[in-house]
């Protein structure tokens, strides 16, 4: 692990990953017992760098499948981008696993679907005349003899293109596009060859809610990506200091990070430590923990304002005076559980109103749940806040 | 002399000239510059965002990082570097950005002909911009080289971009390691640090800070290479040190207004400071008049009241100092105009607590201009005025004043007396050194002066502290008629010392005093040591004094720490 060099908000590939190995078995397990999973947590735990572990170190008996679908706005562009990166050259040949035959068939289907994409850019071809994407994989799925193995799909962001749907097409469309992703999940044939791993920052419960469609995501087992342990915390905070400033940490620099840091959500620790770096560059020996740390809330300042602004145009004067006392609580407390803020709520005649008030203070980077303890998102947004 | 179309325009300098001239980003190029050393075509690039307001250096900056690019063989060989103009009119969609990404490859890099053709054959396509981001990707792959994007202007491209956009650039960037992306902005984008936003706290920022003091000198040094006044650069920096000094601060540090200043301080070396501010605003003049010129009228009048209030004000006071309310304007139409000045970076607001939002002209220098172009005779003095108190202030830090006092008094006279004073004061104003730049003080003054410290001091060290109020009060009233105002710094300061905070809170709401003329950066000191008192306060403080203040806070702890227990 001597060669791991971090990156700050791009997802973390092979040596910039820093393993979490208990995650990885929790999704590996899963999937062994057939499962289809969706991978909840707040932004910027990791999710997009601990399903790509899947691809970069791939298990034997998985092929896995990576695709953002952030920018995608419906659902004949969702499938034909599955289509498309399951018959992805490069990454069939990095995985490597499968025999001769298999891979000429995925090279076949990849030609196939590729003349789709062609001829129907012909401006005389009627669209009715364009054969589905969904159907081609769902054919394709039919068809495909994988023997052992599964294709495991991991969708990135998929709550945002479940969004994009609903914002550019409507209700229905949206849920219709969950019915088709349900029903690829539920047909038993397809079972032993392909696996859904959904993940989103944005709860995808919240928006079938909406959509009054929680029966077509029910089946999806929760694996939530948690921070990581005070073990982990302490390796990989010897890690980043091994790259950001050549030297090991003393114990107090850790204790004191640790402290600081108080949910070990692996950005901050990057955040923190590239800031101590910067010090250590313009020449600052004394206290670079600490003022490191005063530093990024300082650097804050103008978003900070911004989140403790944002609360008057999101909730209603009510709302907002309790919310206002919650966040101080809660800052003052270290974080509090749910039935205690279900007890505040109830003593402002605000109970109804609670899961909608909490859904939107996670939903806006607010609060997080971890552990069973509901604490501030930000580390830097909670020693500022007042 | 330096040209002001090249000040304002980076792009057209030469690259000789962008290498030679750069001497004060040194370490956020480094840091830059080392990632991408260490990065290579089969991990995830790591995407920039160089922030910093106007003038900051922005564009220097990312043109430097081209250059070093270019001259390394071993970077160059798979990194290309294209830069995209500061203004980018041209893009308004993702499939704008991919094809001139496309261009600049085909017309500055092998490898990459036809490129443009080859995406242009699906521009009738549905889904034309996918397909030019793929063949973008695809050429790139089969080149095994890596684009380095570089925009200045990020915001820009993201208004333009909407949502969907930008989550659509996003997913690019997050699947594809063919594209890096190096921008730069003006201000803070909301697009990094909303939750809910695609860009939330993507990219490595890289803030550029005001510049020091002594990135000041180096500038200089090297603009006077430059233009061959070496020497008489030289001259400047040993004998007016104070004035550039006290000028940086008032200027926000922005590299490009100390560039400006450097013709101005060659061109009339003997100026004194505050002429010298009005050759600069001179020189800004058009620039910001037809920023003020480009407002709709009621935006005027919003400017026009922030800036003669100069502090930050809230709705409610804007609406009655600017009269609007004459016009039946009503608060939630200057709330509404507030919001989108707020949002095209002209004003900021300042949470206080509770409800209270106020709000200020972003650009302090932009206040400072509009305070002496349009202000009445009070404004200009309120600025005449500052600039003689950071004079004062600066003249003790720039020519290592206390240093010199301290050591002349120690050497001389041994007795205690002298000494605390050196302890408690670290420079002593008004003592006449050979570095003075002639605050233009007569013997008697500076007798007087003394006297009133001295006796100050004896009532601070015998603890008689209400007689010690009682003369300052009586000072502070006796200087307000005499207009002899400079010793009102160190009253204040010994008040402070002495934890006498609510005593110097009723001065500065005396208006006969006019405290906050003469004094406004005691304001903010105060208002810090008072902040249980008056939450909210300290934080209005502007950039233009917000340097000195922080000094000053400083150097009344360290004597409050080092005062001996006696004087307690």
């Amino acid at each position: 692990m001597s060669t791991f060099r971090p990156i700050l908000g791009n997802a973390a590939r092979k040596d910039q990953f820093f393993p979490r190995p208990k995650i990885r078995k929790a999704i590996l397990d899963a999937l062994e017992l057939n499962q289809n999973i969706l991978i909840s947590s707040p932004r910027r735990v990791g999710k997009t760098s601990v399903i790509l572990d899947l691809v970069d170190s791939p298990d034997v008996r998985f092929y896995s499948v990576y695709l953002n679908t952030e920018g995608i706005d419906s659902g004949e562009k969702f499938f034909q981008q599955i289509l498309s990166n399951i018959f992805d050259i490069d990454n069939l040949d990095q995985f490597g696993n499968f025999g001769k035959e298999a891979v000429s068939f995925f090279k076949s289907w990849g030609e196939r679907v590729a003349a789709i994409k062609i001829a129907g850019s012909g401006i005389d071809l009627r669209q009715a005349d364009k054969p589905s994407y969904y159907d081609q994989l769902k054919q394709f799925l039919t068809e495909a003899k994988l023997g052992e193995k599964q294709i495991v799909l991991l969708l990135d962001e998929f709550p945002v293109t479940l969004e994009n749907i609903l914002k550019k097409e409507g209700k229905d469309a949206a849920a219709f596009f969950l019915n088709q992703n349900r029903e690829l999940r539920q047909t038993p044939s397809f079972q032993h060859k392909i696996r859904f791993v959904y993940t989103g920052s944005v709860g995808l419960l919240n928006v079938a809610k909406r959509l009054d469609a929680t029966d077509r995501v029910n089946d999806l087992m929760e694996v939530k990506v948690g921070p990581l342990n005070a073990e982990e915390a302490e390796r990989f905070i010897e890690l980043l200091f091994h790259f950001r400033l050549k030297r090991m940490p003393s114990d107090k620099e850790v204790q004191s990070i640790l402290k600081i840091i108080g949910v070990f959500f692996p950005y901050y620790f990057q955040l923190l430590i590239k800031e101590m770096a910067d010090l250590a560059d313009a020449g600052q020996k004394e206290d670079l923990v600490n003022k490191a740390f005063q530093n990024l809330v300082a650097n804050g300042n103008i978003h900070l304002q911004h989140y403790k602004s944002r609360l008057r145009k999101i909730f209603d004067s009510k709302q907002q005076g309790f919310v206002t006392r919650l966040l101080l609580r809660i800052k003052t407390t270290g974080g509090l559980q749910r039935q205690q803020i279900l007890n505040l709520a109830e003593g402002e005649g605000l109970r109804d109103e609670l899961d909608d008030i909490l859904d939107t203070l996670f939903h806006d980077g607010y609060l997080a749940e971890v552990q069973d303890k509901i604490g501030f998102y930000s580390i830097i947004l909670e020693n500022w806040w007042k | 002399m330096a040209s002001n179309i090249l000040l304002y325009n980076p792009d057209q300098k030469t690259k000789a000239d962008i290498i030679q001239e750069f001497v004060i980003r040194h370490q956020e190029f480094e840091s830059i510059y080392s990632t991408l050393q260490s990065s290579d075509l089969n991990h995830p690039p790591q995407h920039f965002l160089i922030q910093g307001q106007r003038g900051m250096g922005k564009t220097t900056l990312l043109l430097r990082l081209k250059y070093a690019i270019e001259d390394d063989s071993s970077l160059s060989s798979w990194l290309l570097p294209v830069k995209f103009s500061e203004e980018q009119y041209h893009i308004s969609r993702l499939e704008d950005l991919w094809e001139s990404i496309a261009e600049m490859l085909e017309t500055q890099f092998d490898g990459f002909k036809d490129l443009q053709s080859t995406i242009n054959q699906w521009e009738n396509e549905n889904d034309f911009e996918e397909r030019a981001a793929e063949t973008l990707v695809k050429a790139l792959k089969n080149n095994r080289k890596r684009v380095l994007v570089m925009i200045d202007n990020l915001g820009d491209l993201f208004e333009k971009f909407g949502d969907h956009e930008t989550h659509r650039l996003r997913q690019v960037l997050l699947s594809h390691s063919q594209i890096q992306l190096m921008s730069a902005s003006a201000y803070v984008l909301e697009h990094t640090f909303q939750y809910n936003k695609a860009f939330y706290e993507f990219f490595q920022i890289v803030q550029l800070k005001p510049i020091t003091r002594e990135q000041s000198i180096a500038l200089m040094r090297v603009l006077g290479e430059k233009f061959s006044k070496k020497n008489e650069v030289e001259i400047f920096l040993k004998t007016q040190a104070a004035k550039m000094e006290v000028l940086r601060r008032f200027t926000g540090g922005v590299p490009r207004t100390m560039a400006l200043l450097f013709g101005i301080f060659m061109d009339h070396q003997s100026g004194s400071t505050f002429e010298s501010l009005q050759l600069l605003l001179d020189e800004v003049n058009s620039l910001y008049k037809h920023r003020m010129d480009e407002l709709k009228p009621q935006q005027q009048k919003i400017m026009d009241t922030l800036a003669k209030a100069w502090e930050p004000i809230s709705t409610k006071q804007i609406l009655e100092q600017s009269k609007l309310y004459r016009a039946d304007v009503k608060s939630n139409q200057i709330s509404a105009q507030l919001k989108s000045m707020e949002d095209n970076q002209l004003i900021e607001s300042i949470d206080g607590p509770g409800k209270n939002k106020t709000y200020r002209i972003r650009e302090r220098f932009f206040n400072i201009w509009y305070l002496m172009r349009y202000g009445k005779n009070y404004h200009k003095e309120g600025v005449q005025w500052l600039v003689k108190f950071l004079e004062e202030w600066c003249e003790g830090k720039v020519s290592n004043k206390a240093g010199l006092i301290a050591d002349k008094i120690l050497n001389k006279d041994n007795s205690p007396k002298n000494e605390q004073r050196v302890k408690t004061y670290g420079y002593e104003p008004f003592l006449e050194s050979e570095t003075s730049t002639g605050l233009g003080f007569s013997e008697p003054e500076k007798t007087y002066q003394k006297e009133i410290n001295e006796r100050l001091e004896y009532f601070e060290k015998t603890n008689q502290l209400a007689e010690m109020l009682a003369l300052a009060e009586k000072m502070l009233e006796v200087q307000s008629e005499t207009s002899f105002q400079e010793g009102v710094q160190s009253i204040l300061f010994i008040l402070l010392r002495n934890g006498q905070f609510h005593f110097l809170y009723n001065q500065f709401k005396k208006p006969e005093l006019n405290l906050m003329k003469y004094a406004r950066p005691y304001w903010y000191v105060l208002m810090w040591f008072m902040k249980t008192e008056y939450p909210g306060e300290f934080e209005k403080v502007g950039s233009e004094i917000k340097e000195t203040v922080d000094e000053i806070i400083m150097e009344i702890q360290e004597t409050m720490d080092s005062k001996p227990s006696e004087s307690r």
